[in-house]
């Protein structure tokens, strides 16, 4: 019953240092890494050629990407703690170009670290050192602090490594160094759930499309699933041999691809709650694997990290 | 010239190990001019300066030795002239005294006189160390002695080097031909100036370790002889390197160049940052010249190594991979069938040693301080203009401790053959033996 994936194609050196962030459009995959620039692949040809590179984006690399669902929006945040956000241009030719800034350099307790995007791209969150989580509203020309979660006294000081927004953009998720998993609601500013921990640092945590559950995964190997209508955890994927990079759910919500600090990619059934397929190309790092939004007949996905190249995998046809 | 050479090794041990005996072992004054042209390159030994500087000390020291007969002939206090460092102005110390303070200075000025001259005529190099514990009662303190030597440079115009006095270095090294043969024993590492003299022929490779507690650990097991990567030489500076173990590293290097040199450091960016001292100084000693060491290779611990590692922590030491315990200490059991070839060496030498126990790493957080150190650091490496394959790699490395959030130390243990079992498979990989 296993999914059979193909490597559709590996751009070698992608960048020229370990590419840490990886985030896909429907027709475009961006990249960043510990050098300076942020690339931009089409995923519409087959060459997946390079078709834009935004020189010294980050002048001491990047570690954290994400793009909106409709791909207009982009933000990023370097190892200086700058913290940038890109529009598609509005002359037609799909170029990436500077948005509004964000004004970060008020943050006392720590750097920006890790970041989301809402659908539209029209709200930014972003965790801090501290384990606070900022919000922003980005409107053309300006943007504003629009909320601020505090997880309290329970989890002073744990470093929010992780962040998602829900598709409807009602929720934000954050996953913490000491383990602890919270969902705060965007509206009231409230805690919803402080959802059983792994007791690790969770690296990644990822809302379902229909954003009925949250995945959240990191340095205990496993990923846990959690249904939001009442908070209770409902799986533990377990197979993974090292700590958890990247998680991402496919655009249809039957299936979570994940990367691991040992090169190994997996795929996973949400309703068979198994691993389907897993992919090592290589033994150097994954530290970010994305579903490229579905635009053809067949899936595809692409990792990347310590190798400094992308790697695009589609689903083989005629498979069960 | 081998008896020659175990003599000068001898009297600079000597002069190290500070019990005075340093005066016993002097040299000829032939072997002392070999001593100084023996050197294929010119960078460290004495240039002619800095033979006129010596030689100048030497007839300004009996210059002054003289007018004190004098002064004792005609009934008159003896003085030894001194210029004060912070007004520059002379002044002199006079005996007799009226104060306690004045007849200690004026016997304890004799003394540094004295033993500076001797080492002067003789071409020994002397530590600041070695002149306390000559007379540890009448100098008190370490402090006493390194104040009255810079005041004495200072008189004379001269570097504190060109006294033959150098500051003894806080560094650690083990290995022939240092210290005792066939020995668990460190010596402090020796002034630079003596490496040109050391047979070295033996050595296979040189570690240099970030902290003394590994370096200790590793000595007690006689890594240095039993190294499956053959005889070596282990190096500390205590964390990092102060400027005689760094002009020690620079010299063994430049002499030696076809014995590889390794670093051994933590994963953080504190180890970072003391290996680039090693490689290329430090901002605030960027005055001094032969203190560098670019051909130092990054041995560990590195990113690469923290999958293998976090595999070998034992469930009880890697605090909560709770649910993934079981698949990990499957893993560590298969881990060690697969390297047991290149253990057996080890095992051979170090019987009754567990593989299983005590690892000596350690997986911790990073705190905020490690974060903007590690900031800063990729800030300082971003600066140069061009970067080469090593910055590249360091600054890699950075960042991945900031994406993880982790570093990696290396901790104190009181059995340390999972280290040197480590090592070997490190040590042997690089260089090729199995």
């Amino acid at each position: 019953m296993s999914k059979q994936y193909l490597t559709a194609h590996t751009v070698d050196n992608a960048h020229i240092a370990n590419i840490f962030a990886i985030a896909a459009t429907k027709t475009t995959v961006l990249s960043v890494s510990g050098s300076s620039s942020l690339n931009v692949h089409a995923t519409n040809k087959d060459s997946y050629p390079l078709v834009q590179s935004i020189s010294n984006a980050h002048k001491l690399g990047c570690h954290h990407l994400a793009v909106s669902r409709d791909g207009k929006v982009a933000a990023s945040i370097g190892f200086a703690g700058d913290l940038k956000t890109w529009k598609v241009s509005d002359t037609g030719s799909g170029d990436w170009e500077p948005y509004v800034e964000v004004a970060n350099g008020g943050e006392k307790n720590g750097e920006a670290w890790a970041l989301a995007l809402s659908e539209d791209g029209s709200v930014l969150a972003t965790t801090t050192h501290s384990g606070r989580v900022n919000v922003w509203r980005l409107r053309d020309g300006s943007s504003q602090l629009a909320q601020q979660f505090e997880p309290g006294s329970v989890v002073t000081n744990a470093f929010g490594m992780s962040i998602d927004i829900s598709h409807d953009g009602k929720y934000t998720a954050t996953g913490h160094e000491n383990g602890a998993v919270y969902i705060y609601n965007n509206e009231s500013g409230r805690i919803v759930y402080q959802l059983p921990g792994l007791a690790k640092p969770v690296r990644a945590v990822a809302f379902s499309p229909a954003g009925t559950k949250l995945a959240a995964a990191g340095d205990s190997m496993t990923i846990e699933l959690y249904d939001l209508q009442f908070g209770e955890h409902v799986a533990q994927f377990t197979g993974h041999a090292a700590w958890i990079m990247s998680i991402d759910w496919s655009d249809t919500g039957e299936y979570l691809l994940s990367g691991a600090y040992d090169g190994k990619a997996k795929v996973w059934s949400i309703d068979k709650q198994a691993c389907v397929a897993t992919h090592s190309e290589t033994e150097q790092a994954l530290l970010s694997v994305k579903w490229l939004p579905k635009t053809g007949m067949n899936e595809m996905f692409c990792t990347a990290g310590a190798n400094k190249s992308l790697t695009f995998y589609r689903e083989a046809t005629g498979t069960a | 010239m081998d008896r020659r050479r175990s003599n000068r090794i001898a009297s600079s041990q000597a002069s190290l190990l500070g019990h005075g005996r340093a005066s016993s072992q002097t040299l000829s004054s032939e072997e002392n001019q070999a001593l100084f042209e023996d050197s294929p390159d010119g960078s460290v030994q004495l240039s002619n300066d800095q033979g006129v500087g010596r030689q100048s000390v030497v007839s300004r020291i009996e210059d002054i030795m003289e007018s004190m007969v004098d002064s004792l002939s005609e009934n008159q206090p003896m003085t030894l002239p001194l210029r004060s460092r912070q007004s520059g102005k002379d002044f002199a110390v006079s005996f007799p005294s009226t104060t306690q303070s004045g007849v200690k200075k004026f016997t304890a000025l004799l003394q540094v006189f004295f033993l500076c001259h001797q080492a002067l005529v003789s071409g020994t190099i002397i530590t600041k160390r070695s002149i306390y514990y000559q007379n540890p009662e009448l100098f008190e303190s370490q402090r006493y002695v390194d104040e009255l030597v810079d005041d004495i440079a200072f008189t004379f115009g001269v570097g504190r080097n060109e006294l033959n006095i150098v500051a003894a270095s806080k560094g650690l090294i083990a290995g022939q031909p240092f210290g005792p043969e066939h020995g668990d024993q460190a010596v402090a590492v020796p002034p630079a100036e003596t490496v040109v003299d050391l047979d070295l022929r033996q050595i296979e490779w040189i570690l240099v370790i970030e902290k003394e507690a590994t370096f200790r650990s590793l000595v007690s097991l006689r890594y240095h002889e039993v190294s499956v990567a053959g005889r070596g030489i282990l190096m500390t500076a205590k964390g990092y390197p102060d400027l005689a173990s760094r002009q020690f590293v620079h010299r063994i290097h430049s002499e030696c160049p076809q014995i590889p040199l390794y670093a051994l450091i933590d994963f953080d960016p504190d180890g970072v940052s003391i290996l680039r001292t090693y490689k290329h100084g430090s901002q605030s000693m960027r005055h001094e010249e032969h203190v560098t060491a670019p051909g130092l290779l990054w041995l560990g611990v590195k990113s690469s190594d923290l999958l293998e590692l976090q595999m070998r922590l034992p469930p009880m030491v890697s605090s909560g991979f709770s649910n993934g315990r079981n698949s990990q200490s499957t893993l560590s059991s298969s881990q060690l069938d697969n390297d047991s070839e290149s253990g057996r060496s080890l095992a051979r030498s170090l019987p009754g040693s567990t593989r299983r126990g005590e690892t000596g790493w350690k997986f911790l957080s990073m705190s905020c301080r490690d974060r903007t150190k590690a900031v800063q650091l990729l800030c300082s490496l971003n600066d140069q203009a061009h970067q080469d394959a090593d910055e590249m790699e360091l600054t890699s490395e950075v960042q991945l401790m900031l994406v993880l959030n982790m570093k990696f130390e290396i901790q104190a243990v009181d059995q340390a053959e999972n280290m040197a079992y480590w090592l070997d498979e490190r040590l042997s990989k690089i260089s090729g033996w199995i």
